[in-house]
């Protein structure tokens, strides 16, 4: 117990979900788990792993690569092994990994992982296709529609380029993903995207067209959150005792809702949402634990734009009056 | 690790020199030798020709390849064998590049050795200058493929030949 006590830690939140492999080595080196000797025997191992790889680059054929394609192959490298990595139950058991099995055996576990996980995204994908929003919002469609993230699961080459995302991403999610790449990007994407086209299509796409018009008589080419404006606004139907599956409020709504917000302090605002939120997911039978657990993540950022809004006099940007 | 770095250098630059300098024992047949202090220089000029190309080079190797590859040019002689497998690396990394890598590197040094042997005369100014970098332009522009490089050096020895043999002939008339 005492041994466990005495045990140097990792602070896993300083280690970066793109350079992980990168930040474990330094983390580790500087709590002293792995002293300067181990270290250089792992950056030489990954040297050597590198040199294999830039020769099956080439086909054995050249014996030089221009620098741009050594440091891209070495970030594959680290991608694939660090996927395998953040697998492990903490990243000390990351660290004992590194020291007591070979690189190239990491590497090898990395890319099982990520074929298996490929595919269920690839899955992921066709279902997030199927329950597709149906909109003339140009970003979601090229983006969701037209191939622009579908073309990924032709082009990912995992073997030399697994920390690259070759597609075209244009639609912004209401809770952006940040600080990951590759495969590891593509996944979380495709899951709140997944989750948010589950939660619209609680509405009528009629419904949810005549709320964007009241945004925007151009809206669709405009890069919003159809999601976020969608969610809010159906918070705004519970707070003002309206039909939310409707999205139907008209200006007077606006006016007596920021009467009635502009009296409450920051935090009142917010519980008052948190609980309309939490009404809204009873009326509309939400019961998928997922798309549950994403309304009440992106609720934080609706809060703090009704927030500054209700200061801004200015609260028909954020709940709409859809268009009659 | 500074230390440990420092001697892993030391013994990849040694292993390198005593590679170059066993080519010696092919070469001096040719009349070519390296010393010890030229190989050095070669190791030396080889990491200094991938940096300024803007490349990586994993294990040593290519000086011994190119070595290989010119050592029986009738344009080489003891005096300019050291200096010209020098300035021949440069050019080397250098179509490595302007060639987006299409080519291996054996293909690429037989074509550096047939203009070199052939149209540029043992010139390193007309191979790196004008030759290569007409073949080059072609690949470059699709106006000929990978496969017909070969080739394309053989026309530019044509070509350099017809013109050698117009300048004679008008020289000729001219008399």
């Amino acid at each position: 117990m005492n041994e466990l006590s005495n045990k140097k830690t990792i602070d896993g939140s300083k280690l970066s979900g793109e350079h992980y492999f990168n930040d474990l080595l330094q983390q580790a080196w500087q709590q002293r788990l792995l002293d300067d000797q181990q270290l250089a025997e792992i950056q030489m191992a990954m040297l050597q792993l590198l040199a294999d790889q830039c020769a099956a680059y080439n086909r054995h054929a050249s014996s030089s690569v221009r620098t741009e394609v050594a440091e891209s192959l070495y970030e594959s490298l680290a991608f694939t092994i660090s996927f395998y990595l953040k697998s492990l139950p903490t990243p000390e058991d990351a660290v004992q990994a590194l020291l007591h099995t070979g690189l190239s055996e990491l590497y090898r576990k990395g890319q099982n992982r990520l074929k298996v996980r490929f595919q269920s995204t690839r899955h992921l994908w066709l279902l997030t296709l199927e329950n597709k929003l149906d909109t003339p919002h140009h970003a979601y469609k090229t983006t969701v529609c037209e191939g622009g993230l579908g073309i990924f699961f032709e082009n990912y080459d995992q073997r030399y380029q697994a920390h690259e995302n070759p597609c075209s991403i244009d639609y912004q999610l209401a809770c952006p993903v940040n600080g990951l790449m590759g495969l590891d990007f593509i996944r979380c994407y495709v899951e709140r995207l997944y989750q948010e086209n589950r939660f619209c299509q609680l509405f009528t796409p009629k419904a949810v067209h005549r709320l964007l018009l009241g945004y925007d008589k151009n809206y669709w080419l405009l890069l919003i959150n159809i999601f976020q404006l969608v969610l809010s606004s159906a918070v705004g139907c519970v707070l003002c005792g309206r039909d939310p599956r409707q999205l139907i409020l008209d200006k007077k709504d606006i006016i007596s809702l920021q009467q009635k917000l502009s009296q409450m302090d920051r935090v009142q605002v917010e519980m008052l949402l948190r609980n309309s939120a939490e009404a809204l997911l009873d009326q509309l039978q939400v019961t998928a634990a997922g798309t549950h657990s994403y309304v009440l993540a992106a609720l934080p950022e609706i809060e703090m734009l009704i927030n500054n809004a209700v200061v801004n006099d200015c609260l028909q940007s954020i709940i709409l009056v859809a268009a009659s | 690790m500074a230390d440990f770095n420092k001697y892993n250098h030391m013994l990849m630059l040694k292993q390198a020199v005593n590679s170059i300098v066993e080519c010696n024992e092919f070469t001096k047949n040719n009349g070519l030798t390296l010393t010890e202090q030229d190989a050095v220089q070669l190791v030396q000029m080889r990491t200094e020709a991938l940096r300024s190309n803007g490349r990586i080079e994993f294990g040593g190797g290519t000086v011994n390849r190119i070595i290989s590859y010119f050592f029986d040019s009738p344009y080489l002689n003891q005096e300019n064998y050291a200096g010209t497998i020098a300035e021949l690396l440069e050019i080397f990394y250098y179509y490595k590049n302007e060639l987006l890598d299409l080519l291996t590197d054996d293909e690429l040094l037989t074509i550096m050795r047939d203009l070199f042997n052939g149209s540029a005369q043992g010139s390193l100014a007309l191979l790196g200058g004008r030759d290569l970098y007409a073949a080059a332009e072609d690949l470059r522009k699709g106006r000929i493929k990978k496969e017909q490089l070969t080739s394309v050096a053989d026309e530019i020895n044509d070509s350099a030949a017809e013109d050698y043999r117009e300048a004679y002939w008008e020289e000729f008339e001219n008399e």
